[in-house]
């Protein structure tokens, strides 16, 4: 079978091949999710949120231009995304509590408390930075894009990016052992 | 180097994406600065917790979800284009070409002649609207003019400030909330609002009046400033005494003496 890569999956997609949407939903989703997941602290809500993403990119089809990496526009419409639903969703507070109680790890129970507790403190350090500088760390840091990436999906300079990620970082640090 | 430098660099260098002499550097850094040094390690520490957020795999449903949207969706396009190979193939392409043009032509009429209407039909509607959502906003803002809090006031103020045109029932309240608000800033607001009515003469006579008791500096500097602006001869009495009263400070004294030299 012939691979291809995402630009050429989402240029099939906008061509009419809704079925090329397939692989790039296998490719991405779990990030995705995650990505979501991180800032709202809610699964249902990020699952939806996810779905609104593939749906968005549907809709949009006809304007990507694939002279953009196809993760650039997808993480921009990702942002989009999240933008509306915490402008609408403002008193919803998530709980981490939920998602602490999932953990299906073998590890040694007191190993899995230690994790639990450094778990619970990240997120309310996190918590504690402004959505934007979450928002920063969840790319660069969790999701692992590089800065230019990033760069083109916030429409900042590399430098500004730089300089942000570093603050965003420092502040997290002394939230982290603040609070813990 | 620099504390501040090996701040900046200090994820880099953990994670090893420096060239060797920068690292060779901030290792020798590290050993002299106890501040450092502990930045350093708290940063490891939390690098290395942040792997503890690793991925969740989401519910199955995420996936089910997708895949029925992508079916619907799919249904949705194929039904449209279906659509378009069936026209196609019932019409008549010479027939459909006159068609189109008289149809064409007979839309422009037809459009042409209603714009004409609509237009002038439209200008009155949106005048009517105007005047319409004009004394709405005059009756809204008045009310709350008396609200409790000098917040709620101070947006009132500013609200009637950013009309084009007020009433003089309008202008009469502002003119109460500049004297008697127990707000300073509720009444340098209104202040503000009022100097858009130089004309007035209840205006000019508000901001003497007022002047000539004001005890609040920046209130004092602001009247002088808008008599000044509005060239209200009757201010220079005011202005002198101003100036002759051991109470007040120097820098409303010289706003005070500047304002003077217009009248001269």
């Amino acid at each position: 079978m012939e691979q291809f890569n995402d630009e050429q999956l989402m240029q099939k997609v906008k061509s009419g091949d809704l079925d090329s949407l397939a692989p790039l939903f296998e490719k991405h989703h779990v990030k995705l999710y995650n990505f979501f997941l991180r800032l709202t602290q809610n699964k249902d809500i990020s699952r939806d949120l996810t779905q609104n993403v593939f749906r968005r990119i549907i809709s949009y089809r006809n304007s990507y231009d694939n002279k953009w990496k196809f993760k650039s526009w997808m993480y921009q419409i990702a942002r989009n995304v999240h933008l509306k639903h915490y402008q609408e969703n403002k008193f919803l507070r998530s709980d981490f509590h939920e998602m602490e109680k999932l953990e299906v790890n073998s590890k040694s129970a007191l190993e899995e408390m230690d994790m639990a507790s450094k778990k619970s403190t990240l997120y309310e350090a996190l918590n504690q930075l402004s959505p934007e500088q979450r928002e920063l760390l969840e790319l660069s840091r969790f999701q692992g894009l590089k800065y230019q990436e990033i760069s083109e999906i916030t429409g900042n300079s590399v430098t500004a990016i730089k300089v942000k990620v570093h603050r965003a970082m420092h502040k997290l640090r002394e939230l982290y052992f603040e609070l813990a | 180097m620099e504390c501040n430098n090996i701040k900046n660099i200090l994820i880099d260098f953990i994670e090893g994406n420096i060239s060797e002499d920068i690292k060779v550097q901030i290792e020798e850094h590290l050993l002299t600065c106890k501040n450092c040094r502990t930045e350093h390690k708290q940063t490891r520490q939390l690098l290395d917790d942040m792997s503890i957020l690793e991925d969740e795999v989401p519910a199955l449903q995420l996936k089910e979800d997708f895949y029925s949207m992508l079916e619907e969706e799919k249904e949705n396009t194929q039904h449209n284009s279906d659509e378009i190979v069936i026209h196609s193939k019932k019409t008549n392409w010479s027939f459909l070409k006159y068609a189109a043009s008289v149809i064409i032509l007979l839309g422009f009429g037809f459009l042409l002649g209603r714009n004409v209407q609509m237009q002038s039909k439209q200008n009155s509607e949106i005048a009517q609207l105007r005047s319409e959502l004009y004394s709405m906003q005059q009756s809204a803002t008045l009310a709350p003019l008396s609200q409790p809090t000098a917040s709620q006031r101070l947006k009132a103020v500013n609200t009637i400030n950013e009309q084009i045109k007020l009433d003089m029932k309008t202008v009469a309240l502002l003119i109460n909330t500049f004297k008697s608000d127990d707000n300073i800033n509720v009444r340098m607001a209104a202040a503000n609002a009022l100097s858009k009515y130089p004309e007035s003469k209840e205006v000019r006579n508000a901001f003497l009046e007022v002047l000539e008791k004001e005890e609040d500096a920046a209130m004092q500097i602001t009247l002088i400033n808008l008599l000044t602006q509005l060239q209200e001869k009757r201010a220079k009495e005011t202005f002198e005494n101003i100036i002759n009263n051991d109470q007040t400070i120097p820098v409303v004294k010289e706003q005070a003496q500047e304002g003077l030299k217009v009248f001269i």
